[in-house]
């Protein structure tokens, strides 16, 4: 078939989803430290609060405006460039993310002009109000949007007429096999991601010797958060693999690596040849692909490889192998910054040991970088099929000629290169202000804390 | 096209809610664009830098409406999506990155210091090719789609046409026109006055081009054929006529009134003959080939729509409603320049001692 036009739509919706996914893998987590730091700040009445508040709120801000644009893309690029798709699953899919829209996207939409901007306008409990109504619409909307995705992965509850899936039974639909291991993993993902960057944030205030109250407490919260998830996030990875290993077979032996089943390493670096169906390279540890891939503590049971599955409905082995590695590997960093966090923590040393400091600055991009390697396995590993086991996905590509799709392409790789570069230079400068400059949103209102300032 | 028995009410129904998606979009989205074209009028940095800010609390809530036209388009209609998405890629796409252009800027804007022109700039741009190919894609809606065998079967350009053309310039010019009458309703002193003026000079414009490209679409769409039916005859005028009163009203009270009056009749005259052009392609979805029922999605999915999304309609338009409530009345400019510095200063002292505070409070 038109493999051009395919691989130019795929390229295209891997760059616009990827894109889009680096905003609500902080919005979310971003969200829910809002509403954690106004609340408090409405508790407690400390003022240090009220600035922590607001330095997050401004980079939040930006960060969601640009994640609903990007947002939108999607929502209309199921139609534009895979209208076969869209057709066949718009009865399922479409609905699941109707749900989306309706309860999730409006919800934030709705109430984020009044957590950014009523203050003043109206009460403080009512901002709260609002902060909590976005924080559950961003949580909403990654619940619905696991639910869709999900049931391309293992599609359920529905029959198959004239080449469209008609929903039989909703709630197999929604809640289908595989959404039950994959939405914890992605919650996790992205409240780590944004605690990895706040975390990061602070962690390089701390080394400038800046702000240190705002950096002390955000440093310690973010750690905090780092410390009880990543142990619980690689416990729910870990159930992912172990559950895609039997909903999705082909996935996972591509992510391990392996091409025929005598083999009872874990492979750590490969270079692959999928046309010869074998590894030119690899370098791996011996007896550990047991434990890890099979949970065998006896060493004997091999891991099992590829080509069990015909060629022509393999995914493209690297990718899926390195794009995986790419995750876990940073989950195990993580893993031992949330570990050494604890040690120093009781050692009373969090915010004096430098070393420490500038590991958690390098970690700042960690989550997202992992969360966007985690995607990357879950979407190409599920190739060729993009209904797995029911609609491939050239057959699902819109009636384009080429030369549209590449000039889209073009486009959204110039505006999101320039958006991307305003994004990071907004957030470099917005740090380097600091949070004690943040500028205001709106007018200081009577009685506030700036024109009263706290008596004690 | 004969119309099936029994009458297909839930898809019915549904089409119902894809035209009120449409029109909400159209209502509220059309002023914060028009707001940004108008901005390419004005040489004044601070005014500029104000009427960002007054969309500012809403832009994207307004945008909501065209996602849940899209995706309403998707799940009820997942025939008609896969058809008109494609059909409509170059302006479609033109759309969207003009979209993220002008999303972008307003929020970087809001959080400079002072006025950005650049992001000022690609905001106007932004909005202005945002609402040119919204009436480029309405235009090539009313001309129709050639489709073949459910998918469709034209050229990437075949959405270009003289009808579309000036489709696109009637959405900038009505567009202009709601955002001047918001401009009017939200603001006061000179501000105000230049919207007042702004509005009563688009307001004819509107009106010609309103007249101008209803004959067109008769003229040149196939689902009319070579002539109206009693039935059409009767909408278009009416829809017209009240269109008309519409833009007097507007053009009337701008001249006298600072609220909200002119800015609603603005709307009902952009909103009028939309839904007349709709009417006219009634029955179809994708004219004239697929019909409402045809693009449908089997009964248990529309079923679960009308309820699930159904009963959140309701829900979502109170609490936007309750958010335009809580930003009612004129807008207070906020970000000249002495005040907002003045304001930081006054922040920062605070915290100073505030922070102070803080940490002699922390000792043991």
């Amino acid at each position: 078939m038109n493999t051009q036009l395919v691989d130019l739509s795929r390229l295209q919706f891997a760059l616009t989803v990827a894109f889009h996914m680096l905003f609500p893998s902080i919005t979310v987590g971003l969200s829910v430290l809002l509403v954690v730091l106004y609340g408090t700040y409405l508790k407690t009445k400390q003022h240090i609060y009220l600035i922590m508040y607001r330095f997050w709120r401004n980079i939040f801000a930006v960060g969601f405006g640009l994640g609903i644009v990007a947002g939108i893309v999607i929502t209309f690029e199921f139609g534009l460039n895979w209208a076969g798709y869209a057709n066949a699953v718009g009865p399922i899919v479409g609905v699941i993310i109707s749900m989306e829209v309706i309860t999730a996207f409006f919800l934030e939409a709705g109430f984020l002009g009044i957590m950014l901007y009523g203050e003043g306008r109206v009460g403080q409990r009512t901002i709260f109000v609002a902060n909590c109504m976005v924080a559950l619409g961003t949580l909403l909307s990654t619940t619905w949007i696991l639910s869709a995705n999900s049931w391309m992965q293992t599609p359920a509850g529905y029959a198959e007429i004239n080449g469209q899936f008609r929903p039989t039974n909703w709630l197999a639909a929604i809640f289908n096999p595989s959404f039950f291991y994959r939405y914890p993993h992605m919650l996790l993902g992205v409240l780590l991601s944004a605690a990895f960057l706040v975390t990061g944030i602070a962690a390089w205030y701390l080394l400038k010797r800046r702000h240190l109250e705002f950096a002390r407490r955000t440093f310690s919260l973010g750690l905090g958060v780092i410390a009880i998830l990543v142990p619980l996030q690689l416990f729910a990875g870990d159930s992912v693999a172990f559950a895609m290993e039997s909903y999705q077979p082909p996935k996972m032996l591509a992510a391990e690596g392996n091409w025929n089943s005598t083999n009872t390493g874990d492979f750590l670096f490969i270079i692959t040849d999928q046309q010869d169906q074998r590894n030119i390279v690899e370098i791996g540890v011996p007896l550990m692909g047991s434990i890890i891939w099979s949970h065998d503590f006896t060493f004997t049971k091999p891991v099992p490889g590829l080509q069990t599955v015909p060629l022509s409905l393999q995914p493209p082995m690297m990718f899926v192998f390195y794009s995986f590695h790419l995750m876990v590997y940073l989950g195990v960093l993580m893993f031992f910054v949330g570990f050494l966090s604890l040690l120093l923590r009781l050692r009373g040393q969090l915010y004096t040991a430098r070393w420490f400091q500038r590991l958690a600055l390098l970690m700042t991009p960690a989550g997202l970088v992992a969360i966007i390697g985690g995607w990357m396995t879950a979407e190409t590993g599920r190739q060729p099929w993009v209904v797995y086991g029911k609609l491939l996905t050239n057959t699902a590509v819109s009636p384009l000629s080429p030369g549209v799709v590449i000039a889209s392409l073009i486009g959204f790789i110039a505006t999101y290169a320039a958006l991307f570069t305003i994004y990071i230079v907004y957030l470099v400068r917005a740090v380097r202000k600091g949070p004690e400059a943040v500028p205001a949103l709106t007018p200081p209102p009577e009685g506030s804390p700036e024109a009263r300032v706290p008596a004690s | 096209m004969g119309t099936p028995s029994p009458f297909p009410v839930g898809p019915f129904l549904w089409l119902l809610v894809a035209v009120m998606s449409l029109s909400m979009y159209v209502a509220l989205d059309g002023y914060d664009l028009g707001v940004g074209i108008l901005m390419l009028t004005e040489r004044d940095g601070t005014r500029c830098k104000q009427m960002m800010e007054i969309i500012a609390s809403a832009w994207d809530g307004n945008e909501s409406w065209f996602v849940l036209l899209g995706i309403a388009l998707f799940a009820g209609f997942p025939l008609a999506y896969s058809i008109i998405l494609p059909a409509f890629y170059i302006p479609m796409i033109l759309m969207l990155l003009s979209l993220i252009f002008r999303g972008m800027s307003i929020e970087f804007q809001l959080q400079s210091d002072g006025y950005a022109q650049n992001f000022g700039l690609a905001f106007s741009l932004g909005s202005l090719v945002a609402a040119f190919c919204q009436g480029l894609m309405i235009g090539a809606f009313v001309t129709g789609i050639p489709v073949r065998n459910g998918h469709f079967a034209g050229t990437p350009f075949g959405f270009l046409s003289g009808f579309s053309l000036l489709m696109g310039v009637f959405f900038v010019f009505s567009y202009c026109l709601t955002g001047a009458s918001w401009l009017n309703d939200k603001t006061e002193g000179e501000l105000g006055d230049i919207a007042k003026r702004k509005g009563r000079i688009l307001t004819p414009v509107v009106g010609v081009l309103l007249v101008t490209m209803t004959i067109l679409a008769a003229l040149v769409s196939p689902v009319v054929g070579s002539r109206l039916s009693t039935a059409q005859w009767l909408t278009t005028t009416s829809m017209t006529l009240f269109a008309l009163i519409s833009l007097y009203i507007t053009w009337y009270s701008l001249k006298h009134l600072g609220n909200v009056v002119p800015f609603l009749f603005a709307i009902f005259a952009l909103a009028a003959p939309l839904l007349n052009l709709l009417i006219l392609n009634y029955p179809y979805v994708v004219p004239r080939a697929v019909t409402f029922w045809q693009a449908a999605a089997p009964q248990s999915s529309v079923n679960f729509l009308l309820i699930g999304v159904g009963c959140c309609i309701p829900i979502v338009l109170a609490y936007n409603t309750y958010a335009y409530y809580v930003f009612r009345g004129k807008f207070t400019p906020f970000y000249s320049h002495q005040m907002s510095e003045g304001f930081i200063a006054t922040v920062q002292s605070a915290v100073e001692r505030a922070v102070r505070n803080e940490s002699i409070s922390d000792e043991p």
